[in-house]
């Protein structure tokens, strides 16, 4: 009896299947309309599964927005760093830019002079911490030929001159420092006089020892002199800012606004050799 | 008794075909989402038995096939031999574990993905079966991921629930 039920099962389990691929096999290619059972099925599904897909659409669209908030708060930080970075780079750049148009202009300038001069250029590396002394360090010294007292320049014009060496650095003494006189005269009307730093807070300098009847106006060039043997006759110092009579009545003098800035020097040339002048 | 079950697994089929053909459209891994009706399938099948996972197979299967209208006789085919193979192998395999309802829910959805490409292979609509092979190893983890979850969290309410009891 057993044995006859599980026969039983296995029949109607053949059967079934062979029902079932019959069944797919005719409802498998495209048919035009659905029979009844299916048309039932489908439409009684079809009013639940909209509105549960209305639902699921909405959740769908919070979490994507949730999603994508978080998502753009992400990607805002990276673009954040990446500005970040991009400004780091473009002041590196812009510093580069400077640099070279600095350095162009010294090129040019030892261009211009060569005929002259041997010139060596040097990096600032350094100023005076103290306030008193207007002097900078430059990164060549005794190991370049740097020697004490030779000339300093700028694309500008004079800047002063070298008054210490060590192996590797040397310190310049500004013109602007009061132990910086330069021997000067206008360059228009060849008058002479000294040029020195007006103070420690001041990048002015003064043309002292001018006679009283010197033809001195604003706006004069004035230039070295060559008197004194330091510096070679010719270098730019800077223009006349205005012109006052000294106390004593006999002499008067002129303040001068170098041409040179000297807060913001970072490449100098430094006069080596002075050959046919 | 029976009419309860009855209910309950209409109920079940139900809400399984709607969350199928909505919900889990938004929850696509790899292009494949869950295949509910067969994780029924073959979670009762593990627990009760070949006969009743054969039963419960062809019912679920010939009543998606209805609703979805095209190879109909195709998921009653292959959820009524899943039911029933994975009948037998739950009665291989230790039922108070994590573990083996996992490992049924694995082994069944492959069995159904291949039986099913098999088939309609067999019945000469398709011509690359081994294309689809991806997806039915995709919806087998896919299955598996979603019953340890959902054991997992049986475990731990009943321990709740055990817990409750002890203390009061």
């Amino acid at each position: 009896m057993r044995r006859l039920s599980k026969y039983k099962t296995f029949f109607l389990t053949v059967v079934v299947a062979l029902a079932l691929i019959s069944l797919i096999k005719y409802t498998g290619f495209e048919r035009p309309f659905l029979n009844s059972t299916e048309a039932f099925f489908r439409e009684l599904l079809a009013p639940v599964q909209g509105a549960v897909m209305k639902a699921a659409s909405k959740v769908d669209s919070f979490f994507n927005a949730a999603f994508s908030f978080m998502k753009l708060r992400s990607e805002n930080e990276r673009l954040k760093k990446v500005i970040e970075d991009l400004k780091e780079e473009n002041a590196v750049l812009k510093e580069y830019r400077e640099e070279n148009i600095r350095l162009k202009r010294l090129l040019d300038l030892k261009e211009t002079l060569n005929e002259h001069y041997s010139l060596t250029a040097a990096r600032v590396i350094g100023r005076n911490p103290e306030n008193w002394y207007s002097t900078l360090t430059i990164d060549k010294g005794f190991r370049d030929g740097i020697r004490k007292n030779m000339p300093v320049i700028s694309d500008r014009g004079l800047v002063g001159r070298i008054a210490s060496v060590s192996a590797n650095t040397s310190e310049v003494l500004l013109i602007t420092d009061r132990e910086g006189a330069v021997a000067a005269m206008i360059q228009q009307t060849r008058t002479p006089g000294v040029v020195e730093g007006l103070g420690p807070n001041t990048d002015e300098l003064q043309l002292i020892h001018l006679p009283y009847d010197a033809p001195v106006g604003k706006n004069q060039v004035v230039i070295t002199s060559g008197l004194g043997g330091v510096f070679p006759k010719g270098l730019r110092i800077g223009y006349v800012k205005g012109v006052y009579p000294e106390a004593n009545g006999l002499m008067k003098r002129a303040v001068i606004e170098p041409f040179v800035d000297f807060d913001r020097l970072e490449e100098v040339m430094i006069i080596t050799g002075v050959e046919n002048l | 008794m029976i009419m309860h079950r009855l209910a309950f697994y209409g109920i079940l089929f139900l809400a399984s075909v709607v969350l199928q053909s909505t919900l889990f459209h938004f929850f696509k891994i790899c292009g494949v989402k869950p295949d509910l009706i067969l994780l029924i399938v073959i979670i009762s099948s593990f627990f009760r038995g070949e006969k009743f996972g054969a039963a419960l197979g062809f019912v679920y299967g010939i009543f998606e096939d209805l609703i979805v209208g095209r190879y109909i006789g195709i998921q009653a085919l292959t959820k009524m031999a899943t039911g029933y193979a994975v009948g037998i192998l739950g009665k291989k395999l230790f039922h108070d574990n994590l573990i083996s309802p996992t490992i049924a829910a694995f082994i069944g959805s492959l069995i159904h993905g291949f039986l099913y490409i098999i088939v309609l292979f067999c019945l000469g609509f398709y011509s690359n079966p081994f294309r689809s092979f991806f997806p039915v190893i995709n919806v087998a983890f896919y299955n598996m991921l979603i019953t340890l979850a959902v054991f997992l969290v049986q475990l731990y309410s009943s321990k709740r629930k055990l817990f409750r009891t002890l203390g009061r």
